[in-house]
């Protein structure tokens, strides 16, 4: 089982989007959020997260400290790696999962290709803003929104063109 | 026909009210016609020929032969190459990242082990996986049948059983993902399912996304199901979807041969089919023909 554990006090947002309350009560009802095991394991939903959970953490962990990538890269801070969690979690499930990397400010990465000219690049900063930029054709998008409550809605509509079956 | 379809359902007011309408030949048809404008009828149980099931399995938890080596993972991949080409070694693996605001991240990861082979067919649609805690057959979409994936995961268990000699099966499951879009824009959800949660009385507004989980029970058959509904944004198209994922489950000692478990499987679909179609309304559920 790959499991992917975490302090539950310090950050009860990792586990719901949208729920900073920090309550005894509101913790308990974070957790099932994160305990996927205990139904039966589906690649399509279940594994997909289980492996994007582990591709962060194992991203978070090559770049926890300053000069991981011998340039002078920016280490990540834990509230990136919160934000990059939350906005994991509001990706729809019939989104397919992006690539994830660490950029050398210390933002975290998400990417998504379809091919030669569809793409969409996501960055996290520390404080929850999602920057985004998006290939379409010969369109070019790009914009910003905070992480405030689920998956902002511009990146979802650039999420869909890149996407969608609809012409 | 509404009094058969009512018949062991749980009288809500709902169902109150129409089984009132069909069990009193005195009323008047309008006020018939009026309650079945208000609630629409429930979907009627049958094959869909364009079933919105994204993944359908049957899962097998089982407890493994004491001292079971990592060598037995193996020799699985040759006997079932002809079908299941596609070969992928599992590893577990527990990162822990400590985050605490305003302090460096702490990371840590270890290696706990092979957790078993995952096997798939050459066009990635059906997906194996041989876990030392049990068994998992996957048929993502297009969906198949019944028909179709229930002899083929039980010829895969008998091998899972061959080569890895479980000592007890404690947990059989039939789980069925389906994503259900809805008309772009705002909707009437009691049009197209039972189940959506309710604005809370004199509450005076809209409801946005959800997301629900619940358990249920079928006391006498002593069957379980994980029921999970959300809307989310759409992805294929502008319409958003409603998730509705089912996973039947049974627990306990069940047998271990693929004879012993199959009527129990059989059991597991029938109770995912009520839950199914249960949830929606006959016209959401015609679309899908």
């Amino acid at each position: 089982m790959n499991s992917f554990a975490l302090p539950l006090p310090d950050f009860p947002s990792f586990w719901a989007a949208g729920d900073r309350s920090v309550t005894r009560s509101a913790l308990r009802t974070a957790v099932p959020v994160f305990e996927t095991e205990a139904q039966s394991s589906s690649v399509s939903i279940d594994d997909v997260r289980r492996e994007l959970r582990r591709a962060l953490a194992v991203a978070a962990s090559e770049a926890s400290t300053a000069d991981w990538d011998g340039y002078g890269a920016k280490a990540v801070s834990a509230s990136a790696i919160s934000h990059a969690a939350e906005l994991l979690d509001s990706l729809p499930t019939t989104v397919p999962p992006p690539d994830i990397s660490i950029h050398p400010d210390g933002e975290v990465g998400f990417f998504w290709t379809r091919g030669k000219r569809l793409s969409v690049a996501v960055s996290i900063s520390p404080t929850g803003l999602v920057s985004f930029a998006s290939l379409h054709g010969h369109r070019r998008l790009h914009g910003s929104e905070y992480l405030v409550n689920g998956l902002p809605s511009s990146l979802a509509l650039v999420l869909r063109q890149l996407h969608s079956d609809e012409e | 026909m509404w009094s058969a379809r009512l018949t062991g359902r749980p009288i809500s007011q709902r169902c109150a009210e129409l089984y009132l309408c069909s069990s009193q030949d005195a009323l008047p048809q309008p006020y018939v016609a009026q309650i079945l404008t208000r609630y629409p009828p429930v979907a009627v149980t049958r094959r869909l020929a364009r079933a919105p099931i994204t993944e359908a399995l049957i899962d097998v938890r089982a407890v493994p032969l004491a001292g079971l080596s990592e060598d037995v993972f193996k020799t699985i991949p040759s006997i079932l190459k002809s079908d299941y080409p596609l070969v992928e070694e599992r590893r577990a693996s527990e990162a822990q990242l400590a985050l605490e605001p305003g302090k460096p991240l702490r990371a840590s990861s270890r290696d706990l082990g092979l957790q078993g082979v995952w096997l798939r067919s050459q066009d990635e649609k059906e997906v194996v996986q041989f876990r030392t805690d049990g068994f998992t057959y996957s048929r993502l979409a297009p969906y198949t049948s019944w028909e179709d994936i229930l002899p083929r995961s039980l010829r895969l268990w008998k091998t899972f059983v061959e080569v890895l000699r479980p000592e007890i099966v404690t947990r059989l499951a039939v789980r069925y993902i389906n994503h259900l879009p809805l008309p772009d824009g705002p909707v009437e959800l009691d049009d197209f399912i039972f189940t959506a949660p309710k604005v809370p009385q004199g509450v005076i507004g809209e409801m946005g996304p959800f997301s629900t989980r619940v358990l249920l029970a079928h006391p006498e058959r002593k069957l379980q199901a994980i029921v999970t509904q959300s809307i989310e944004p759409g992805v294929r198209s502008k319409r958003p979807t409603l998730l509705l994922d089912i996973d039947a489950f049974k627990t306990g000692n069940v047998g271990i041969s693929a004879e012993s478990i199959a009527p129990h499987l059989e059991a597991l679909r029938e109770y995912k089919n009520m839950i199914f179609f249960g949830s929606l309304t006959e016209s959401f559920a015609r679309s899908f023909e």
